[in-house]
């Protein structure tokens, strides 16, 4: 079983993303902060990240970068939630390391195929 | 002028026909009569000489004529005696007035042109605006011009002979005199001069030394009123001040503005987020099955919750647009793939209406420019002609115009604009649709965007329409974004 961290504060989004994954037989890991993000994604070592880029501490690229910048990192995918209105955040984004991103709002019907584009 | 030149002249008329007079009698009537000597003869020296100061050049001609008249009188009053010694005379006068002629005119030239030079220095001194101040070493004052009466309001007969230091203050005043003289000319001495009755004048002064009539050293002082420059240099240092303040705050507002729109984005769109996301999972069936109603009602709160967001979107877009923060990233990309997504994305929605979308894209129109914008634009244009089409056909037909530009049109068989609207249709909130209870679904915002989208990249939209029978949108962008103009 593949196992997917992601990193969001959001409660709702985050059971979203949950609900859509484990229906496809992921296994999730969560957290709530950047810095747990980082923590987990050296310790657990996910196949993929879904990383969300405004969080509580750190934001995600920081995170991002932080992981990158990790002995442990071994080139996992992390894939961003970037928002529409922010112009600069997928270019951001991939600057500071992640592999992609999925633009929210998230939209159910395509965000399976999405992910597994990154797996 | 004319009349006192006339009498002047027939004054020395007068003048040398009496004098010719009295030549002629004590020459010739004294001779005969008296038995004296030629001596006489000498005295038509005088009108010969004077004829000759008074209408110089002329004077040659005027001593011809005395010349001539001597001769005859000669003749008719000794005719016993040969005119060769008055004859001799005669020459000699004509060579002394030729020369008294020449040099008088020369004299008269001289004093002429010196007049005029000191006319027009006295002119030029009088009508400037600068003031002017001649000095003694003691700085006494010499001379002034009408420019420092002005300035000092005392007449130059009151100045003149008192000292400088009446007028200037006394030690910024001597030290300058001090370096004047040492250094022959200081310019931009700035000094305050005392003027009673009005404020005091900031003057800015150049002083050069020069030598006075009797010999002795002087200063030569000009100099202008910069007061008001002064005033207004310190006017416009305030402004200045005063614009940087406000610029700053402005930005400060600016910043601040900018944070309000990026949190207010993020704040919005996160339980919209939700919505969109939920909705459209349970619609999947992923968390159960739903009846038809359920699904029916469902659908509604989607595409609410769509429309809300691509509300917000567009309001942001808008302000972003407006408080210049839109940066475009510019790309290389064909126009045949952004025509092929927008149509793609739209052509179900036409479908269920019924509508075809036509497209005449030729293949191999390269474009230069923020691909994302692009499309956003075309998508508007596309979807307004879709949604306010309910019969026939949408036409979207490029080509590269002769001035390098990409014309995009989009044409259709909808409900076309009426005139009247037609100014409206670029402004925010304004469908123009067939009446208020017909409103198309829509932000009112698609059209207002799209012209600001257009102006960032440098494009146009031009609008025409016929009433009932549909409308025409033609995108007009450059194929390469050129990032000065």
């Amino acid at each position: 079983m593949k196992k997917i961290l992601i990193v969001e504060d959001n409660e709702i989004n985050l059971y979203l993303v949950r609900f859509m994954l484990e229906r496809e037989g992921y296994e999730v890991i969560e957290a709530r902060d950047g810095a747990t993000g980082v923590e987990l994604a050296i310790k657990e070592k996910p196949e993929l990240v879904i990383m969300d880029i405004q969080l509580p501490d750190i934001n995600g690229l920081e995170a991002t970068r932080r992981i990158r910048a990790s002995e442990a990192d071994g080139g996992i995918p992390i894939v961003a939630l970037t928002s529409y209105a922010m112009t600069g955040d997928r270019e951001r984004a991939l600057a500071a390391g992640c592999t992609g991103y999925i633009e929210k709002p998230i939209d159910p019907e395509n965000f399976i195929a999405e992910i597994e584009k990154y797996l | 002028m004319i009349e006192t030149m006339l009498t002047r002249s027939s004054v020395r008329v007068a003048i040398m026909a009496v004098l010719l007079g009295i030549a002629c009698f004590l020459t010739y009537y004294c001779h005969a009569v008296l038995g004296t000597g030629v001596v006489f003869t000498h005295l038509f020296y005088i009108p010969i000489i004077l004829g000759a100061l008074w209408w110089k050049r002329k004077g040659l001609l005027v001593a011809v004529f005395l010349a001539a008249v001597l001769m005859l009188s000669h003749v008719f009053v000794r005719p016993d005696v040969a005119p060769y010694n008055d004859l001799y005379r005669s020459c000699m006068f004509l060579v002394v007035s030729a020369v008294t002629a020449m040099l008088s005119e020369q004299l008269a030239k001289k004093e002429q042109a010196l007049r005029h030079a000191r006319d027009y220095t006295r002119h030029l001194l009088e009508s400037s605006p600068d003031f002017h101040i001649a000095l003694d070493e003691n700085g006494v004052i010499m001379g002034v011009n009408e420019a420092f009466e002005e300035l000092t309001g005392k007449s130059r007969k009151d100045m003149i002979g008192a000292s400088i230091y009446d007028y200037l203050p006394k030690d910024p005043a001597e030290k300058a005199v001090v370096e004047i003289f040492e250094n022959e000319v200081v310019r931009d001495i700035e000094l305050t001069i005392k003027t009673p009755g009005k404020e005091d004048s900031i003057c800015n002064l150049t002083g050069t030394v020069f030598s006075t009539l009797e010999g002795g050293p002087g200063v030569y002082v000009t100099g202008r009123d910069i007061s008001e420059r002064k005033k207004a240099e310190a006017d416009l240092r305030n402004y200045l001040q005063q614009l940087e303040q406000a610029n700053l705050r402005l930005q400060e507002m600016d910043q601040l503005k900018s944070t309000f729109l990026a949190s207010m984005s993020h704040e919005l769109r996160t339980p919209l987020n939700s919505i969109i996301g939920f909705t459209g999972v349970i619609l999947m069936g992923i968390a159960g099955d739903i009846n038809e109603e359920q699904r029916k009602q469902l659908a509604m709160v989607k595409s609410s919750a769509d429309h809300l967001l691509s509300l917000i979107n567009d309001i942001l877009d808008i302000s972003k647009i407006e408080a210049g923060k839109v940066e475009l990233s510019l790309e290389e990309f064909e126009l045949v793939d952004v025509a092929g997504e927008v149509v793609g994305s739209l052509s179900p929605g036409a479908g269920e209406k019924g509508l075809e979308v036509l497209t005449e894209i030729p293949e191999g129109i390269t474009l230069f420019s923020d691909r994302r914008r692009i499309k956003q634009v075309l998508m508007n244009l596309v979807s307004n002609a879709v949604k306010f089409t309910d019969q026939g056909y949408v036409r979207v037909a490029a080509r590269v115009s002769e001035d390098d530009n990409l014309e995009v049109r989009v044409i259709d068989t909808g409900v076309g604009i009426k005139n009247e609207d037609m100014d409206r249709i670029f402004q925010p909130f304004q469908q123009v649709g067939p009446s208020l209870t017909k409103r198309c679904e829509g932000t009112g915002l698609g059209l207002h965007l799209t012209e600001k989208l257009a102006g960032l990249l440098k494009a146009d939209i031009l609008a025409k329409s016929e009433y009932g029978k549909g409308s025409e949108f033609t995108f007009i962008v450059p194929l390469r974004y050129e990032e000065q103009d």
